[in-house]
C-alpha cells in the first residue's frame, strides 16, 4: 500500500519517459531498426516487425497506465518491456559488446549527431531496471485517502522534478563516452 | 487530512533533495574528469633534433612556387618563424592547416613555413588543393633530418635571432598555441612549466629579454 500522492507521481513521470523514449524510435524507425540489429539477439526477420511492435507496445503501455481499468496490463506491459530491453543490454555487456547505440536516450540522443561516440554499460542497465521499478509501481494499490488541493500540487511538483532529474541522468550517461573518447584524443 | 498531504509532501521533498544531491555529485565527478582530461594541453616534445634554447641551422631553400623561403637565421624583420612539418597523407595535419591563418593573426609578427618531402607533383597538388598558397611550402630532406622529425604533425618555433624557442608535436590548436606559450613564457615546454621547472628558464627568458632591449638600444 503506497499514499495515492506517490502513485500518482510514480504513473505520472513513467508515462511522460516512456512516451518520451518512444518519440524519437517512431520519428527514426530506421535508427531503431539499427540498435535493434546491433543488440544482436533477435534472427533477422523479426526486427523489422519488432522495431514498430515495440515502440507501439511501449506507447500503449505509457497511456494506458492513466486511466484505472487499463492501469493493470498496461503497467506489466511497461515493466516486461523495461526488464526486457534490461536484459538484452546486461547480455551485451557481459558479452563485451559495449559500443553499440543503446537506443534508449529520449530527446537527448536524438538531438546528438551519429559521430559521437556510443556505448552502453552497467548505468545503463540499471536505468532501464529503474524504469521497469517505475512502471512496476502502478501495481501497488493505493491507500484510499480523500485527497485535498494541496496534494495535487506535491503530485505536479513532484512528477516535474522526477522526470527534469530524470532527462538529467540521462544527459550524463550520454556523456560518458564522450569523456572516454577525449582521453584518447 | 492536511496533516497527511504535508507529510507526503515533505517525504517527496526530502526524496528530491537526495536525488539532486546525488546528480550534482555526479555532475562535479563528470567536470572533474573533463578538467583532467583536457589538462596535457601543451605540444609533445620529443628530444631529438637542436634543443629549445639552441641556435637552429639555417636553411635557404625554394618553396613548390619558386619562392625563396630562408629558415633559421637572423630575421631582419625582427619576425618569428613557425616550422609545420606535415604530410598530405597525415589526417590531423589536414584539420589543423585551416587553423594557421588565425594562428597567425593572433600571434602577429610570425612567418609560416609548411615543410614536407617527397615526390614534388603530390606536395604541388595538395598544396593548392589546401587554399593557402600565402604561406610557403617547402620540399626538404634536409630540413626534416636536421630536427629530426619522426611524427607528424610537427611543429618548430624559431625566434627572431635564429634560436628554437619551442618545438614538439602538435595534434590540436591548443598544442600549437602552447608553442607560443611556451616562448613568452621563456620555457622549453608547457609540461616543464606546469610542473614547476620553470625557475630558471624563467629567468633564462628574462635575461633574453634583456639582451633583446639592449640590441634595441
Amino acid at each position: 500500500m503506497i499514499d495515492p500522492v506517490i502513485l500518482m507521481v510514480c504513473i505520472a513521470s513513467a508515462t511522460i519517459i516512456a512516451l518520451a523514449g518512444t518519440a524519437p524510435k517512431w520519428r527514426e524507425p530506421s535508427r531503431f531498426r539499427a540498435s535493434l540489429e546491433a543488440f544482436a539477439l533477435l534472427p533477422s526477420f523479426a526486427v523489422t516487425p519488432l522495431s514498430f511492435a515495440l515502440p507501439a507496445l511501449e506507447a500503449a503501455g505509457a497511456i494506458g497506465v492513466l486511466f484505472a481499468d487499463t492501469r493493470m496490463v498496461s503497467a506489466i506491459v511497461l515493466a516486461a518491456l523495461f526488464v526486457l530491453f534490461g536484459a538484452a543490454l546486461a547480455i551485451n555487456v557481459l558479452r563485451g559488446h559495449t559500443d553499440i547505440d543503446c537506443g534508449c536516450s529520449g530527446f537527448v540522443a536524438a538531438s546528438s549527431s551519429t559521430r559521437t561516440p556510443k556505448s552502453i554499460g552497467w548505468w545503463h542497465v540499471a536505468r532501464a531496471l529503474m524504469l521497469a521499478a517505475l512502471a512496476a509501481a502502478a501495481l501497488i494499490p493505493a491507500t484510499s485517502r480523500a485527497l485535498m488541493w494541496f496534494d495535487y500540487l506535491s503530485a505536479g511538483a513532484c512528477t516535474l522534478f522526477a522526470v527534469a532529474a530524470w532527462f538529467t541522468l540521462d544527459v550524463l550517461l550520454v556523456n560518458l563516452p564522450k569523456l572516454d573518447s577525449l582521453r584518447n584524443s | 487530512m492536511m496533516q497527511t498531504a504535508l507529510i507526503i509532501s515533505a517525504a517527496l521533498s526530502w526524496a528530491a533533495l537526495l536525488a539532486l544531491g546525488a546528480i550534482c555529485l555526479a555532475l562535479v565527478r563528470q567536470v572533474g574528469i573533463l578538467y583532467e582530461r583536457m589538462m596535457p594541453a601543451g605540444a609533445l616534445m620529443i628530444d631529438k633534433g637542436p634543443a629549445v634554447g639552441a641556435i637552429a641551422p639555417v636553411f635557404e631553400l625554394g618553396d613548390i612556387a619558386g619562392r625563396a623561403v630562408k629558415v633559421g637565421g637572423l630575421s631582419n624583420s625582427k619576425r618569428n618563424t613557425l616550422v609545420f612539418f606535415l604530410s598530405p597523407t597525415c589526417p590531423v595535419c589536414k584539420k589543423l592547416l585551416p587553423l594557421l591563418p588565425s594562428i597567425q593573426a593572433r600571434e602577429g609578427s610570425v612567418d609560416i613555413v609548411l615543410a614536407s618531402d617527397g615526390e614534388f607533383e603530390e606536395h604541388a597538388a595538395f598544396y593548392r588543393k589546401s587554399g593557402l598558397s600565402q604561406y610557403p611550402y617547402v620540399l626538404s630532406q634536409e630540413l626534416g633530418l636536421s630536427y629530426q622529425i619522426g611524427k607528424l604533425p610537427y611543429a618548430v618555433l624559431l625566434d627572431d635571432e635564429g634560436k628554437v624557442r619551442a618545438k614538439g608535436l602538435v595534434n590540436t590548436r591548443e598544442h600549437l598555441e602552447s608553442l607560443f606559450e611556451a616562448k613568452e613564457l621563456g620555457v622549453a615546454s608547457l609540461q616543464e612549466f606546469v610542473h614547476g621547472k620553470h625557475d630558471d628558464h624563467a629567468h633564462h627568458g628574462h635575461h633574453d629579454h634583456e639582451a633583446q632591449v639592449g640590441q634595441h638600444a
